[in-house]
């Protein structure tokens, strides 16, 4: 099947200074990929700014609005990892899943990444490995 | 208010504003959870969600009135956490139990 995740798109030991900074950061790697055209992180941050993305346990979901889809060429996750803590509307993000979908081909492994959230030793693993091919075996189907 | 029987739920639809994110996360795990019970999970744009015609809609807080304002007959349960909220599993125990489920 398609990968969702790939190596290109794990980046561990950021830094971003604002929620919106973070946001940027993982619409850029999208963009880098060529999952996204550039509209899109615009409406990643629109998004953000309409309802947070923030899912608990210093984890958020960063991606675009319904009418951006249109500028997303193909699936894709990133997962951006912060070395300090990012300010998230009163609340601390460590990692960041940012999100490119047409349709619902992602949802198995966003299923699959909150039964990870959910597990301790998963949790632990993806807060601290820093192996990004042991992060993409947890994550990938 | 509107109410109903969690022995009567047949599809529960999670609203957001892209359905991109977080409510596909939940939908997944929801669906997983009532499977053995019939129970259709699914996830729309909020306003979008009179196409899908559910008998429970679960959402964030802040799409709380939007998702009322699309669905004024259907019991819409709001909840302040995407992992772990007692509200989501309130509407799961719900189902299984038979139990009432209504807006707040």
């Amino acid at each position: 099947m398609t990968n969702f995740l790939q190596l290109a798109g794990i980046r561990l030991g950021a830094t971003a200074s604002s929620r919106e900074e973070a946001v940027r950061l993982c619409g850029e790697l999208l963009l880098s990929l060529g999952a996204v055209e550039k509209e899109y992180v615009d409406a990643m941050v629109e998004r953000e700014n309409i309802i947070s993305s923030f899912m608990g346990e210093g984890v958020a979901l960063p991606h675009g609005t319904d009418a951006s889809r249109k500028y997303v060429n193909f699936a894709q996750l990133v997962l951006v990892r912060f070395e300090n803590e990012v300010p998230w509307e009163g609340e601390q993000v460590r990692l960041c899943i940012g999100i490119a979908a047409k349709g619902d081909e992602h949802g198995e492994l966003l299923g699959n990444l909150a039964e990870k959230l959910l597990d301790e030793d998963s949790y632990k693993q993806l807060m601290e490995s820093n192996s990004t091919n042991e992060l993409l075996e947890l994550l990938n189907l | 208010m509107s109410s109903i029987s969690g022995s009567k739920v047949k599809k529960l639809v999670v609203a957001c504003e892209a359905g991109m994110g977080s409510s596909v996360m939940i939908a997944k795990q929801l669906a997983k959870q009532l499977k053995a019970q019939g129970v259709e999970v699914t996830h729309s744009p909020v306003n979008q969600l009179p196409d899908s015609s559910p008998d429970v809609v679960l959402c964030h807080r802040g799409l709380g009135e939007r998702a009322k304002q699309t669905m004024p007959n259907t019991p819409v349960v709001v909840f302040d956490m995407f992992l772990g909220d007692p509200r989501i599993q309130g509407v799961v125990d719900a189902i299984l139990n038979g139990d009432n489920i209504s807006d707040d």
